[in-house]
């Protein structure tokens, strides 16, 4: 139906209806001609995003650990600002010497080795195991423990056994440990009285707990 | 030089030394720092980093190139202080189950190479009441700002339990400040 002339203001008097009805706002040149290129850009980008934002995610109790995180950052910045040295100090050119040093204990002739070996091993297993059985109600609590009952006494083993084992399992350094930690000067074999001769029964038990 | 170039050139004989040298240009302060803040004592310190490049020479022709170089080296660093620090406390028959550092105590104060001002002295001190794995965390991430991901490697833990030990390591040394004089 076509629009009936309802002009009732006081303003326009000079002019028609036909001019007072004409759209006073312009669009740019071609405007009309790329909008529904540019809605569907829109449509598409707006799609894009959101598949986006749902492709985030975060590791499970990540926002609780962000937290704690935080709290730690902001004390250890705080802790930083007042010390961040260690005050460790080490000697003059120690640095230059160290890797002199290391080289020197790398290169160096093993000393007795297969004398240590044999003869120290030997000798301080026959010690522990004379110790081991006057004490008779220790138990064996090292890792052999799982290879034993609780309740089987060390002395049931054939003494064999128990040699064989402790042989196979103390290494070089153990044993020149075990006699350093027991106090026994082993440079002159011939007159010691023998390595772990002077121990204690609990620093024996604690070597084997400990150490082996 | 590049950790795969001295890995490559310890493999040959005729270049092993020069490798050697090269990664000990290259590895022997920190690892030095990362053992002296464990066991605390220079000299001791010198012994321990002095065995872990020994095993390193023996057993570099070994070493799998599926993880770090550096790491690889942390991890041995890291076992032999433990190893020192459990011989030590079986010297002094402590319990090794005594998680408590402070028997390293009286030998930070009697060193001869610490000379660090009231500040820096009570911090290790605070550090030293820590138990070894959050002492280890906390130096590892405080001093040497080694990365969560490495430490992860290096210590065989998640980086969801070495974030909460070194949390649970930083209040205790922010009591510590607050308690003590």
């Amino acid at each position: 139906m076509k629009e009936q002339n309802t002009n009732k203001f006081p303003f326009g008097k000079n002019k028609s209806n036909d001019e007072l009805r004409r759209n006073p706002f312009i669009v740019p040149n071609g405007y009309f001609d790329n909008l529904p290129n540019q809605i569907r850009s829109e449509i598409s980008l707006r799609e894009k995003h959101s598949v986006e934002q749902n492709s985030f995610s975060v590791p499970d109790g990540y926002f609780d650990q962000l937290t704690q995180d935080i709290k730690t950052q902001i004390t250890v910045k705080d802790l930083k600002e007042k010390i961040s040295e260690d005050g460790f100090t080490v000697p003059k050119n120690y640095f230059d010497t160290l890797r002199n040093h290391t080289l020197d204990k790398i290169h160096a002739k093993p000393k007795k080795t297969i004398y240590l070996k044999k003869w120290v091993s030997y000798a301080s297993v026959a010690c522990l195991l004379i110790a081991m059985s006057v004490g008779g109600g220790y138990f064996w609590k090292s890792q052999s423990e799982q290879e034993f009952s609780n309740t089987e006494s060390l002395s049931k083993i054939p003494d064999d056994e128990i040699i064989n084992y402790l042989a196979q399992s103390v290494e070089e350094e153990d044993v020149l440990y075990l006699s350093q930690y027991f106090g026994v000067d082993h440079s002159d074999h011939d007159h010691s009285p023998g390595i772990g001769c002077h121990a204690r029964e609990e620093d024996l038990e604690d070597y084997i707990n400990y150490s082996l | 030089m590049q950790d795969s170039l001295i890995i490559s050139k310890f493999a040959a004989p005729d270049t092993r030394e020069e490798a050697f040298n090269a990664l000990l240009a290259k590895y022997q302060q920190k690892i030095y720092w990362h053992v002296r803040r464990m066991v605390i004592n220079h000299d001791d310190a010198d012994d321990v980093v002095q065995d872990i490049f020994v095993k390193v020479w023996r057993n570099l022709e070994k070493f799998r190139e599926d993880s770090q170089l550096y790491t690889w080296l942390y991890r041995i660093a890291t076992n032999e202080c433990i190893t020192f620090l459990n011989k030590k406390k079986n010297r002094l028959s402590i319990s090794i189950d005594d998680e408590d550092s402070s028997f390293l105590a009286e030998t930070l104060t009697s060193s001869s190479y610490f000379d660090g001002d009231k500040a820096e002295l009570k911090l290790q001190k605070a550090i030293l009441t820590l138990p070894e794995k959050q002492r280890l965390v906390f130096n590892m991430r405080y001093f040497e700002e080694i990365k969560y991901d490495d430490m992860s490697a290096i210590l065989g833990t998640s980086v969801g339990a070495l974030k909460a030990s070194y949390h649970l390591a930083v209040k205790k040394i922010e009591k510590f400040f607050e308690t003590t004089d």
